[in-house]
This record gives structure tokens, sequence and C-alpha cells, in this order.
């Protein structure tokens, strides 16, 4: 492995897990901010999405 | 060198500031969500009544497979194997999740009602055969909390000089306490906190340590453990991607982890509470894929190389190759890196046990009391029991990590790889054909689990029997299962599952939904 190749190996998963941390990141905190306006909806169940509840068994 | 001696550590009131600091904080997020969201109904405990967002399942599904190994043994493997160690811990970590992933959307698809996988064995194959799985499915969740339990006692011990038997008791409280107060949700929040937290101090700590190694440095350092006999390390693949030793140790890791989620409630659990399957592939995918394996690579370059470049002797050490982590941090980062480290792994352990009692309180809520202790039970006494159960689990991983004091948890390891990998193959393959029965699927595990420990006991080489006993009860069942399908003339038929009606109230999404619901009972549901 040359050194060129070692640098990038280093680095490349602090780039690669950003990317995946800041995805998550920012998801979290949109839906954290939903619930703190009181959108319970929205944050527990996609939006406007029809939902069925079923009665359990017998 | 010697890593031992040289970790500076913390004061005991540092550890307990730290300990009570997280503890109050997840205590009061479990009781916060607990109020805002109610734990009455079954499905709200266990699985957060099924509509929780991509962000939180995410955010859950990374946390709870960071682990004390994930963040030590990565960088252990590091250490060992060179530049392939962390990649090859990465993947072999990672990969079951391209079999479970697929697994929890055809679940979702087939069974759309089911709760546990416990459930869906009991109804693809026969109550007696859902037994055995119930009895794994505690015995794996039981093995994660106590290794959890006994690392956190370990970190906190060697961190700050606290107790170990007191901090055991009190780490398995904690997790147990946080999950029986506001179940599955309580877990998911708490895990987005701890989210962050991991992620500050990988994303701070590590690349402050890289800086200071040097990148030239430690290339240097790897090159002298690749070509110098002399060095006390050396290792002609310490440079090499592609090393095979670092292979071998990758596919028996894949066969440790695939049990360890194949098996595992919790996981289940989270992709169940997903409000859809779009959102479950997704959350699975990029907190898997693009934010957990980067995590192991990064210990076990950092660490890996940081250790190498020391040049430590580990063989001569008091410390045993775990130690490296504390001693990079300590050597870099000073007093503040020991606290960061231990506040890292205390986070890792936590919701790695929480994630693991939450599924057992699934198992204890759905199926062990309402199914065999109290059939008329309401809703409420099946959550009540859910909770004081997993409390109870938490007093009994107490005890337990308290009796491990001492004891190398690497041949339970090895046990829980045998033990687990070899159950995978009916609940894998039932899901997808009609002709595997309960005959069949029974012979598979029987034949790789006794295949597997046999291997492990009449091969003599240490290096080898882990390996090949590992991968028979992994590989053999599943032969056994393909071979064995074509003569097979039972039929399963899937509407079973699909019309198969949970014994608690469940609410389902739309576009889950089977497009054809034929049982009665649940087309007159409310709309």
């Amino acid at each position: 492995m040359s050194q060129g190749m070692y640098n990038f190996w280093m680095i490349l998963p602090f780039v690669w897990g950003g990317i995946g941390v800041l995805i998550i990141g920012i998801a979290c905190i949109r839906e954290l901010l939903m619930l703190a306006r009181a959108e319970p909806d929205a944050l527990d169940s996609a939006p406007g999405r029809p939902v069925r509840e079923e009665p359990p068994a017998g | 060198m010697s890593a031992a001696g040289v970790v500076m550590a913390g004061a005991p009131w540092q550890g307990w500031l730290v300990l009570v600091l997280f503890g109050v904080v997840l205590i009061t997020i479990s009781i916060v969500v607990a109020r805002k969201f109610g734990t009455a109904d079954v499905d709200g405990l266990v699985v957060a009544g099924r509509s929780l967002p991509f962000g939180l399942v995410a955010a859950s599904v990374f946390v709870a497979w960071v682990w004390t190994t994930t963040l030590l043994g990565a960088a252990e493997a590091g250490f060992q194997w060179g530049i392939s160690g962390g990649l090859n811990y990465a993947w072999g970590a990672a990969f079951p999740f391209f079999i479970f992933i697929p697994i929890a959307l055809r679940m979702r698809r087939v069974m759309p009602r089911t709760t546990t996988f416990v459930e869906y064995m009991r109804e693809r194959f026969s109550d007696n055969f859902a037994k055995v799985y119930v009895v794994l499915g505690i015995l794996l969740v039981a093995y994660v909390c106590v290794e959890q339990s006994v690392g956190l006692g370990y970190v906190m011990q060697y961190s700050f000089g606290m107790n170990y038997k007191v901090m055991a008791i009190l780490m398995s409280l904690l997790f147990a306490s946080f999950i029986a107060i506001a179940g599955l949700r309580g877990s998911v929040y708490n895990s987005v906190f701890q989210f962050f937290v991991i992620i500050i101090v990988v994303f701070v700590a590590m690349p402050i340590i890289l800086a200071m190694l040097g990148l030239n440095t430690g290339f240097a350092g790897m090159t002298d453990v690749a070509t110098n006999p002399a060095n006390p390390n050396f290792n002609p693949d310490a440079l090499n991607l592609a090393s095979f030793a670092g292979l071998r140790y990758g596919i028996v890791a894949f066969a440790v982890a695939l049990g360890q989620i194949i098996l595992s409630q919790g996981y289940y659990s989270t992709a169940l509470a997903a409000v859809n399957s779009r959102t479950l592939k997704w959350a699975y995918i990029i907190g898997t894929i693009f934010a957990w394996i980067p995590i192991p690579i990064i210990f076990g370059n950092v660490i890996g190389s940081g250790a190498l470049t020391a040049q430590l002797d580990i063989e001569s050490a008091e410390v045993v190759r775990t130690g490296i982590t504390p001693y990079i941090f300590s050597q870099y980062l000073g007093l503040g890196g020991v606290i960061m480290l231990a506040i890292l792994v205390l986070m890792a352990g936590l919701t790695t046990g929480g994630n693991g009692l939450a599924g057992l309180q699934a198992i204890f809520s759905v199926d062990l009391y309402k199914k065999y202790l109290k059939r008329d039970a309401t809703e409420k006494q099946q959550t009540n029991f859910g909770k004081w159960a997993t409390l109870a689990a938490g007093v009994v991983i107490a005890v337990a990590a308290i009796a491990l004091e001492g004891q190398s948890l690497l041949s339970i390891d090895i046990f829980s790889g045998i033990l687990f990998a070899a159950p995978c193959a009916p609940l894998v393959v039932g899901l997808y054909s009609r002709r595997l029965n309960v005959g069949l699927s029974a012979v598979a595990v029987l034949v790789g689990l006794i295949g597997g420990l046999v291997a492990y006991f009449a091969i003599p080489d240490p290096d080898v029997n882990f390996f090949v006993g590992n991968a028979i009860s992994l590989v053999v069942p599943f032969i056994i299962i393909l071979i064995g399908l074509p003569f097979m003339k039972s039929s399963f038929d899937f509407d079973k599952l699909l019309n198969y009606v949970s014994e608690h109230r469940v609410v389902l999404h739309e576009d889950d939904a089977p497009a054809v619901v034929t049982n009665p009972a649940t087309d007159g549901g409310p709309a």
C-alpha cells in the first residue's frame, strides 16, 4: 500500500461516516422539532397517511 | 513499551458525576416519553405503535449495533491485523444486516400483524418449535446484556477506579429501568440522545488523534511493522487490505453477528416500529452501511495505526489488547480523553443493553405472559408484566455480570456464535419456501449445532476450531434445508400468516397492509 492509498484509507471513513451521521442527525433534529412544536402526528406517522386500527383476535 | 500502568485514570467522583449525569438524563427522557405517549397498550410499549419516522429508527439501529466491542474490538483488530483489521471487523459485523433487512421487509409483508419473530415461528412451524426460539431469544438477550454490563463495569473500574460489582449492578439496573419505564419508544428516544453523544466523541476525538499521530508518521510506523522483523509486532500484511488472516476474522465476525441479529427481538421490534416498509429499509441501510460501518474502520485504522506506530508490545503487557484504546486516548488526549472514552463506551453499552431488553420485553409481554401464563390477560396486565419482568431481567443480568468478574468472555463469544448461528436457517428459508416443514428444520438445526460443537472440540488448533465451528453451525443447516426441500411434500399456506390476527390491538399503516384481507375479524375492525 502506498502512502497516498494509506492517507485515503485513513480519511475515507470520516467522510463516509460523516455523510451517514449527518443524514441521520438532520432527520432526528427535524423530527424532534416537530415533537417540540406539538406535531405528534407528523412525528409519529407519515403526515396524511390513513391508518387502520385492528382489534385483538376474538 | 507496555500498555500497562501508563493509562491515566480519573477519580471515582468523576466517574460518579458521569454516571449520575447521564443516568438522570436517560431516566428523565424515558419518564417524559412515557407520560407523553403512554405505555398502557402492548403495541405502544413494545413496537412504539409501529409509527416511528426515519431519523429515530436509523439512530436507534446505529447505536444499538455500536457495541463496546465495535470500539475496543475493532481497535484490537486493527492492532492485530493492521490496516485490514477494522475493515474486516466492519464488513463481518455489518453484512448480516444485508440478510436481516430483506427478512424484516418480507416479514412485514407476509405477516403484517406480527410483533415478535417468535409469533412468526409459532404460526409458520409449530408451537413447540417456537418455544425453542423463545428460549434462544431470551438466552441471546441475556448474553448481549451481560456482556454489556461486564464491559461497562470494567470501563468504570479502569477509567475511574470504581468498584466493578457496584458498577455492574448499576449499569444493568439503569438500562433495565429506562426500558421498563417507556418500552421501545423510551429506548428509541434515549438512542437519539446517545447517538449525538457518540458521534460528537467519535468525530471530534478521533480526527484529533489522527492529526496528532500524523499520516506520514502513521504510514512510516506501519511500514516498519510490515517490513522490519525486529519490530515486536512484525506483520508482513500490516499494510495489506486483502490480508487472508484478516479476511478469516471477518468471516467469523459474520457468523457470530448473524445469530446476534437474526435472533434478536430488539431488531425486529425496531423494524416493526418503523412507520412503513420504505422507512424501515432506508433507516436500516443508512443506519448500518453509511453510519455504522465507518465507525469500526475508524477505530481499527486510527487506534491500530497509533498503537503499532508506538510499537506497543502487548505480549509483555498486563493489560490485554483491548487496553490499547484507553492507552491511545490517554496518550494523545490526556485525562479528558479517558473521560471521553468512558462516556463513549457507556453510551454504546447502555444503548445495546437497552435495545436487547426492549426486545425481551416484547417476548415477555406478547409470547410468554399472554400465550403461556395468563390467557385472558388484558393489555394493561400484559404491559405491567412486561415492565416488571424487564426489571427482574435487569437484576438477573446484574447477578450474572458479578459472577463473571475476572472471567474472559471469549469462550462465551465462541459458544454464542455456534449456538445462535444454527437456528437462523429455518427462520430465513421459512419466509420464502412453502415446502419447509418443522421436521426438516429441526434436523437441520440439530445437525448444524452438533457439527459446530464437534468441530470446535475436535480441532486442536485454537485459531482454526473457532472459525470451522462457527462456519459449520451457520452453513450446514442452510445446505441441509436446501438439499431436503425438493423432497418435501408439505405446502405451507402463507395466507395463514397474512391473515394472522394478533391477540392485542395492532395499528397498521395502509401501505403495509395487505391488499386483500380475508379474515372477518380484521375486516370488521374500525376503518
